[in-house]
């Protein structure tokens, strides 16, 4: 029955491959890109074999943590991540859960990412080679490690799916921001530890060694610093923390299945609620009706509202990260990077609508109109929510004087982000979970065309906004104020003038092809 | 009660209210609609029916803009749907079938949206959206999310959505899927009336009985093709409209299913 079911997703991929071959492109430039990664990993353990043990020790075990949270983590902050097999649509047919988490587990180690972690968590060997007993650990360790990776990434799908798969989303986004926080909390904690110490990277890495997410990663190391005791002990950590997200895992999936079917019935409300529509202004037609329906959507659809996930998270991660390393204008990042990752997620945007875009083609919206209308509906709130994540960042670690110029640069990314994504999303089409579908499910193919096209935007978008970048990161080095005005003085300028040229591009695109759009998401069942 | 439906005017109509021309339209190696052409009439009552996978709703997909035919042409009232859309589009009234709505709008602004995406005038979409909510019998749950509702209610709303800018033309496909009796009737009766005032109705259902009693005019479709079309009479030619169907469509099966299926 397992291997039914890896065949079955390998199927699936197959399938989609045959139909799209941008994808093909995606995932063969994606699989390269892993593979550069992989190479350059696997050299630098390699060459750490030259270090004394206290630096290849803390080197691993800090790397190994980093990929472990990503695996973590992912899941909460990206769709479509991997083709996986989903235990919804598997819930009709009699199979036994343990299987279906084997199966999933599999499917997990058999795609790329999964490989790749393999490769180089055994490739931490390497680094042991010198002590053959800790070399032959490593490989075992590396193992478990990618188990854990694996198992610790359904586990966060499966219970924030759980959390959010309902309609109203405003308490489950908290519930998930608290989990993310519950998450990272242990290794926040090691680390504000272990910088404590006279001798923080080692340091740091000894407390990581005791968390879930370390200990496994720390087991070689101990062994070939000849203190087998502390190895042991994070090897049971390591056994312990793996089963007890075995039965979290499990326990999510089982609650998944018996909540399928019975939706709650809503109450029944009367007419008169019109919410954002009332404040359409009377001459905006078509593109102000579209704007209050992306902000409403923006706080009812789950899958808009977890990507909100990263808003708060970001600064917080980096005030975090100011306050420990000393470097206060770590914070300066705060704003752009909210600023960039908020338009990110429309890049596919008309894919989020699925084949509910009729009703715009059904209407004859223009697609000047449709464009105009997505962009000035993420402006309502991304605007305000860039400028108060960069006061509030600031002001925490006492940077305000150089407010202009983040403001320069944060402006200027989210308005020529803005420009770039209502170009593209007038032609791409992602699969995306439908609409009150779960929005941690996976799209087979999805992520690989996803993260491609965010790296795209990203680029283009930096290409657009050199000049106020320029201007704000010179005024941040230099302590020019000047130069900060002058930055966001361009920005609003230059950052205006790309979003209206990028609206009319985008919409004369969409003209042309909203058909084509429709008929692919009505064939990708979106 | 001003409706939003008796509102248009019977114009004399020298053209046809839909004038499809050699309509293609392939997917990869199966030709979904081959060549075809379809008059209906203005203010006609017009039923498409057919087997599953027939083609009709690719057909009234190219018809009403939401797909690019391969070839050949649709017209509405004279005007070309995919050489002047949006003048095409004000004229058509869609429900469209197999897709989705924006379903996390209640259905009071679900209405409201599809009004303003026709741009039409404020106070004319709120009186509107009030007479299709009673119309509809939708009035107690105007303020849910149409996500919470049920299929039937889901069929109705959007039938709302497709009637809200007054169109000449309707075109609906499978109106009737999961909407219980009663709203069954409330439907036909508005859109009877909307046909004695001068509009046109295109319908495709898979009820040969509610086509026979409901439509003046029917085609048959199977393979992509048009097997007949015309009057209702015409197409019966005496016998009931099911029975001419299955002769012409064929693969009705006289068996009582294998027999590893059967319980007695």
């Amino acid at each position: 029955m397992v291997a039914a079911l890896l065949r079955l997703r390998f199927q699936v991929l197959a399938n989609t491959l045959a139909r799209n071959t941008i994808q093909v492109v995606a995932v063969v430039l994606g699989t390269l890109q892993a593979l550069v990664v992989l190479a350059l990993v696997v050299a630098g353990l390699a060459v750490l074999v030259i270090y004394p043990q206290p630096i290849q020790q803390a080197t691993v075990v800090i790397g190994g943590v980093a990929l472990t949270l990503g695996w973590f983590l992912i899941p909460l902050i990206a769709t479509g991540i991997e083709p996986t097999i989903e235990p919804l649509k598997l819930s009709p047919f009699p199979i036994p859960v343990g299987r279906l988490m084997l199966a999933m587990t599999l499917v997990g180690a058999t795609w790329v990412p999964g490989i790749v972690t393999f490769l180089a968590s055994i490739a931490t060997a390497l680094t042991w080679r010198q002590t053959p007993v800790a070399a032959v650990l490593a490989v075992l360790c590396g193992a478990i490690a990618t188990l854990i990776c694996i198992v610790g990434s359904r586990m966060t799908a499966a219970l924030t799916a759980n959390l959010v798969s309902g309609r109203r989303i405003g308490q489950r986004a908290v519930v998930l921001f608290v989990a993310a926080l519950v998450l990272l909390g242990p290794v926040a904690l090691a680390v504000v530890l272990g910088l404590r110490t006279s001798d923080p990277f080692p340091g740091t890495a000894a407390v990581l060694g005791a968390t879930p997410f370390g200990a496994i990663w720390s087991v070689p190391g101990e062994v070939a610093g000849g203190h087998p005791g502390i190895a042991a002990v994070e090897f049971a950590i390591a056994l312990v923390a793996l089963a007890l997200m075995l039965m979290i895992w499990r326990g999510s999936l089982l609650a998944t299945f018996g909540a399928r079917g019975g939706g709650s019935r809503a109450q029944d409300r009367e007419a008169g609620r019109l919410g954002a529509f009332r404040f359409v202004p009377a001459s905006s037609a078509a593109a102000g009706a579209i704007a209050a329906r992306s902000l409403i959507y923006w706080a009812r659809d789950a899958r808009f509202a977890r990507q909100l996930i990263l808003v708060p998270l970001m600064p917080v991660l980096l005030i975090l990260l100011a306050s420990l390393t000393h470097v206060p204008s770590l914070v300066d990042v705060a704003a752009p990077t909210v600023a960039a990752l908020l338009p990110l997620t429309l890049f596919a945007v008309v894919s989020y609508d699925g084949s509910a875009y009729a009703l715009h083609l059904s209407a004859g919206v223009r697609g000047v109109a449709d464009r105009a209308g997505r962009a000035a509906g993420l402006l309502a709130f991304a605007l305000p929510v860039v400028a108060l994540v960069a006061v509030v960042s600031m002001a925490v670690v006492g940077t305000l004087a150089q407010l202009p110029a983040v403001f320069g640069i944060s402006i200027g990314v989210l308005l020529s982000g803005l420009a770039v994504v209502s170009v593209s999303s007038a032609s791409i089409v992602i699969p995306v979970a439908r609409a009150g579908g779960n929005p941690f499910t996976a799209q087979a193919g999805a992520g690989t065309t996803a993260i491609f096209g965010s790296y795209a935007v990203t680029g283009v978008t930096i290409a657009l906004a050199i000049p106020e970048l320029v201007l704000g990161i010179v005024s941040l080095v230099t302590g020019s104020a000047l130069l900060g005005w002058l930055s966001l003085a361009v920005a609003l300028v230059w950052g205006v003038a790309s979003l209206v040229i990028g609206v009319f591009v985008g919409g004369r695109i969409l003209n042309r092809t909203g058909p084509a759009l429709l008929a692919r998401m009505r064939r990708t069942g979106g | 009660m001003t409706s939003a439906i008796e509102s248009v005017e019977p114009t004399p109509e020298t053209t046809s209210a839909l004038q499809l021309t050699a309509l293609t339209k392939r997917f990869g190696a199966t030709t979904a609609v081959d060549n075809v052409s379809l008059t209906v009439p203005s203010g006609s009552f017009y039923g498409v029916v057919g087997p599953n996978g027939a083609g009709k709703t690719t057909t009234l997909s190219m018809a009403t803009g939401l797909l690019r035919p391969d070839a050949g042409t649709a017209q509405v009232h004279g005007i070309d749907v995919w050489s002047d859309p949006l003048a095409a589009k004000r004229m058509i009234g869609n429900l469209a079938d197999g897709v989705d709505l924006f379903d996390r709008l209640t259905g009071e602004q679900l209405i409201t949206y599809t009004g303003m995406l026709f741009s039409m005038d404020r106070a004319v979409i709120a009186e509107r959206t009030r007479d299709l909510l009673q119309l509809l019998d939708l009035e107690a749950s105007a303020g849910t999310m149409v996500a919470d509702y049920s299929a039937g209610m889901t069929k109705k709303i959007a039938l709302a959505c497709a009637l809200i800018h007054s169109p000449r033309v309707v075109v609906l496909d499978e109106p009737f899927e999961s909407v219980d009796p009663v709203s069954a009737a409330n439907i036909r009766d508005i859109l009877e009336g909307f046909v004695r005032s001068g509009g046109t109705v295109v319908v495709s259902s898979h009820s040969m009985d509610l086509v026979q009693r409901m439509c003046d005019h029917v085609a048959i479709v199977a393979r992509g093709q048009v097997l007949v079309a015309g009057t209702v009479d015409e197409v019966r030619a005496g016998a009931t409209l099911e029975e001419r169907f299955l002769e012409l469509v064929g693969g009705r099966r006289f068996s009582e299913g294998p027999e590893w299926l059967r319980r007695s």
